[in-house]
């Protein structure tokens, strides 16, 4: 073209003209642009929640384990949600005593906690008594720093609680609140399973996550324990030394282990080793996973909005064959005209990707504040939407538009 | 205001032939007509008669089958789709019998819808389209659709849009046929300043009447051309 800004021109007045033919029809647009809403909100919101999750599981799972600390259990972990069926094989308890050999072989390791649980406790303070959800743990001192706990009040349980099997017992937050509701709970008694304790402390407190309190967990010497609810296998929580012995340590323990439990080369370990990453990649696939639901959800309707997006520039072209030929006539070439229409085609494509990004960020919104995700609307999501609905303007515009340019001028000038 | 005029149109056996599958329609059959720069020329006949298909053929519409038609002294037989729109575009302003101005567009936009294909700069656009429409009376009316106007007034808006490109030719096809006689007239009498300004026109007609404003009368039948008449009007 021999004009400079030829191009630039025509971009703008095509813009400005598709612009002009959706203000002219806003309720035939809109109908068409809820596909393109729909997806692009799925999109939005999804990646946004997933982003939440991931934001909320990293920072729990940070937060699960002291530094530096990883653990020994008798079977694997599961996590989240369990795809196809788990098999659990029979395997031999693990003992208190892999502690001690285990600090003796390892020399990565700084000191091994032994924690011993028991789930679905109950509770009760004279005629006060709380929900059955409760945790005890049998633990060695190693227990609260292990589990990244902090003591809010009173004192941890000591190694003299242990030797001397002392019934005392630090309360998890929850039981604190349900069965001393603020006051000084130092010195009183409360019982578990018919048993008497006295309480020396409250962990602080750490709230919900997904709905469901963290702060069930309550301490009891180990030796306690296991007078009350026998010798149960026990979970054994390493801390290296500092994190460049981390992975160092883990092989380490691992070999110990294998050494202790006597298992001949090849043979398969009948002991697991959970670290806090462990759990992170398992829910980080199982996010991927409702990611590509989320995609699939979007790319169908965005197809189905495609169509839509055809349809109605189909109509469109019809409609508009006369002005075609006025355009063909005044100087339009084929180019032009498939420019413009394509343009509406994107246009019209692009309002709706921008309602539903606006959309999908409110969802986000709430759900995030409902469930306290702290996640901001990822910036390559709503990028990925703006190119998706560019793609489908253009992609399923690109036939009625080239429908348009095709048309011959005089019959379309004659067209009523 | 003879003396040198040079050919603005040269057509030379020119043929149309429409395939309509069964049936071979022999729309113009061998036209040869000279027009030249600054002529006004009314082009006649009755339906079928062919008259509609050299218009077109007269306004790179469409091309001809066979024969050399020059523009201004260009080959205009065998140019793309691209140099057609630009001829018709650059050489050309149609007005037609049903205005077809551009409904949701306002008067100065119409007018300068030719400019935009041109490639002029919006400044540059308005400036031309605001000269045009003042050119045609219209310069209180620049931001009226085409629906808030009477139809002389849209068909003045479709005259200021054909000259904005200050075409060679202007080609107008029944230009009065959607109008009332007293506003016909008018239209007749700015196509005549126009005419006298310099510019060549065309004026595709069936009303004798209508015709009789040019300064010769070419008659098509059958495909060909009937008669061929100057007209010495009365001063």
């Amino acid at each position: 073209m021999s004009k400079p800004h030829f191009l630039l021109y025509s971009l703008w007045e095509s813009f400005r003209m598709a612009l002009e033919a959706l203000r002219a029809h806003k309720m035939r647009a809109f109908l068409t642009l809820i596909g393109v809403v729909i997806g692009v909100a799925t999109i939005i919101s999804m990646m946004t929640v997933l982003g939440g999750i991931k934001y909320k599981i990293d920072d729990a799972m940070l937060n699960s384990l002291g530094a530096n600390v990883f653990q020994v259990q008798r079977f694997d972990q599961s996590g989240g949600i369990q795809f196809g069926p788990h098999r659990r094989k029979w395997r031999p308890k693990l003992k208190a005593e892999y502690a001690v050999e285990i600090k003796q072989r390892c020399p990565s390791v700084k000191y091994v906690g032994v924690e011993s649980w028991s789930f679905g406790r109950r509770i009760t303070r004279g005629g006060l008594e709380t929900n059955e959800n409760q945790s005890i743990a049998g633990g060695s001192v190693e227990f609260a720093v292990n589990n990244s706990r902090y003591i809010a009040m009173g004192r941890p349980i000591t190694e003299q609680d242990i030797s001397s099997a002392r019934r005392v017992i630090v309360l998890g937050f929850d039981v604190y609140k349900t069965l001393f509701a603020g006051l000084d709970p130092a010195g009183q008694f409360v019982r578990v399973d018919g048993q008497k304790f006295e309480v020396v402390g409250v962990f602080e407190e750490r709230g919900e996550m997904f709905g469901e309190s963290q702060d069930t967990e309550n301490w009891i010497p180990l030796s306690t324990f296991e007078r009350i609810y026998g010798e149960k296998s026990v979970n054994l929580t390493v801390a290296a030394w500092d994190p460049t012995v981390y992975r160092k340590a883990q092989s380490e323990v691992h070999e110990a282990m294998r050494i202790i439990r006597g298992l001949k080369p090849g043979e398969e370990n009948d002991f697991a080793m959970w670290t806090p990453d462990i759990m992170q990649k398992q829910f980080t696939e199982q996010t991927a996973i409702i990611g590509i639901a989320a995609f699939g959800i979007c790319g169908i309707s965005l197809l189905i909005a495609g169509i839509g997006i055809m349809n109605i520039m189909l109509v469109s072209v019809t409609e508009r064959t006369r002005e075609i030929g006025v355009r063909k006539a005044l100087g339009g070439t084929r180019s032009s005209i498939l420019r413009q229409f394509l343009i509406e085609a994107t246009l019209l494509s692009l309002v709706g990707g921008a309602i539903g990004i606006f959309l999908g960020y409110g969802a986000a919104i709430f759900i995030n504040e409902s469930f306290n995700f702290p996640a901001p609307v990822p910036v390559w999501a709503v990028f990925l939407a703006v190119i998706f609905c560019t793609g489908v303007g253009v992609g399923f515009g690109m036939w009625p538009a080239m429908k348009a340019s095709r048309l011959d001028p005089i019959e379309a000038l004659r067209y009523e | 205001m003879n003396g040198e005029r040079r050919p603005m149109i040269e057509i030379r056996e020119l043929r149309k032939i429409y395939d309509l599958g069964a049936v071979k329609v022999e729309a113009l059959a061998g036209v040869n007509v000279n027009i030249l720069e600054n002529d006004y020329v009314a082009i006649m006949g009755p339906s079928g008669s062919g008259k509609s298909t050299l218009m077109n053929l007269i306004g790179c519409l469409d091309t001809a089958t066979s024969g050399e038609y020059f523009l201004a002294g260009e080959r205009v037989a065998g140019l793309s789709d691209k140099q057609l729109a630009e001829i018709r575009n650059r050489r050309i302003g149609f007005v037609f019998q049903t205005f077809n101005l551009l409904p949701r567009a306002s008067a100065l936009q119409n007018v300068e819808l030719p400019l935009v294909y041109a490639g002029e700069s919006p400044s540059e656009r308005r400036r031309r389209a605001r000269e045009a429409l003042e050119a045609v009376g219209l310069g209180d009316r620049m931001k009226h659709k085409p629906n808030e106007m009477s139809g002389g007034q849209r068909q003045r808006v479709a005259i200021a849009r054909a000259l904005v490109t200050n075409p060679a030719i202007i080609l107008a096809d029944e230009p009065t046929g959607n109008l009332d006689s007293k506003t016909g007239n008018e239209i007749m009498l700015l196509l005549e300043t126009i005419y006298e300004k310099g510019n060549t026109i065309i004026l595709v007609t069936h009303e004798e009447d209508i015709a009789r404003h040019a300064h010769r009368i070419v008659r098509l039948r059958d495909g060909l051309i009937e008669s061929d008449e100057v007209i010495h009007r009365a001063a």
